[in-house]
């Protein structure tokens, strides 16, 4: 049986006791129907980062909802060090593929971090903060 | 205004159904972002440690052992400072003890007369470490 709702065009769509609800289209960070503005959540921390070594960071996403996502991309912005250290001797590698997160559950990837090589005697003992977005869809 | 109203509810037939079944087109299109926020940090280099050395006529052979990173793999290399040990004055090192050094053990030639310390310093690419501590001191005839 179908669950259906109905939004109505008009000056009583949102009038006392209506109803929140995400049609199709764009609401906050999520597209379609019932998404909420933040499906899952991204984690990961790493250290031992020196000049020319790659470690593997591992992601955590905890899923929000209470179905099945899949997700698609893991992108990461790095954040300088330091002024002395920008953020160009750091770098993430991308995640790109089909993770399934089940309902309300957590799944790990596990991504590339390294240090350049030539990174200046400043990067020592710095931290450099990660940002991290990614997409999913519906699994 | 009364007109308005009546314009609006004149249109409420037309109604978007957004349906919830699984397997509907609704659900296809859902798409979400996710964000997070975390941290790469840094290691830092180690201290070297306390070198010995030995002289042989006016030759001195430094000792010391090998330093290693926190994730417990040795350093690169070392650089070699040699002090006058009365005036604490820092000096040219030369032969097999000038620039990076990378093994744990040099023998510096030619060097003159006098009382020397020796420190040694880890190093890794960019990254230098921290002066160890001031041999023992060692005469020079």
């Amino acid at each position: 049986m179908a669950a259906v709702c109905t939004v109505w065009i008009g000056s009583s769509a949102t009038g006392s006791g209506g109803m929140a609800l995400a049609g199709s289209g764009t609401s906050g960070a999520s597209t379609g129907s019932g998404a909420s503005s933040s499906a899952f959540s991204i984690a990961g921390n790493t250290g031992g980062l020196f000049p020319g070594l790659t470690v593997n960071m591992t992601l955590t996403v905890n899923n929000r909802e209470h179905f099945a996502i899949d997700v698609t991309s893991i992108t990461s912005m790095v954040s300088n060090g330091s002024s002395l250290c920008p953020a160009a001797n750091v770098s993430v590698g991308a995640f790109s593929g089909n993770m399934v997160v089940a309902a309300g559950g957590t799944a790990t990837t596990a991504v590339p971090v390294t240090m350049a090589y030539s990174a200046p005697d400043p990067c020592q003992g710095l931290t450099f903060p990660f940002a991290y977005r990614g997409q999913a869809v519906k699994a | 205004m009364r007109g308005a109203r009546r314009a609006s509810v004149a249109i409420v037939p037309v109604a978007i159904a957004v349906t919830l079944m699984p397997g509907t087109p609704a659900d296809a299109a859902w798409s979400a972002h996710g964000a997070g926020s975390a941290a790469g940090v840094a290691m830092t280099m180690p201290t070297g440690s306390t070198p010995s050395g030995q002289a042989s006529g006016s030759s001195v052979t430094v000792s010391w052992a090998s330093a290693a990173l926190p994730n417990g793999v040795a350093v690169a290399g070392y650089v070699i400072r040699r002090y006058d040990a009365a005036t604490g004055a820092q000096e040219s090192v030369g032969g097999n003890c000038s620039g990076v050094v990378t093994t744990t053990t040099c023998t510096e030639l030619s060097v003159p007369s006098g009382t020397w310390v020796y420190t040694d310093i880890p190093v890794q690419s960019n990254w230098t470490g921290g002066a160890s501590q001031k041999s023992a001191s060692i005469a020079v005839a």
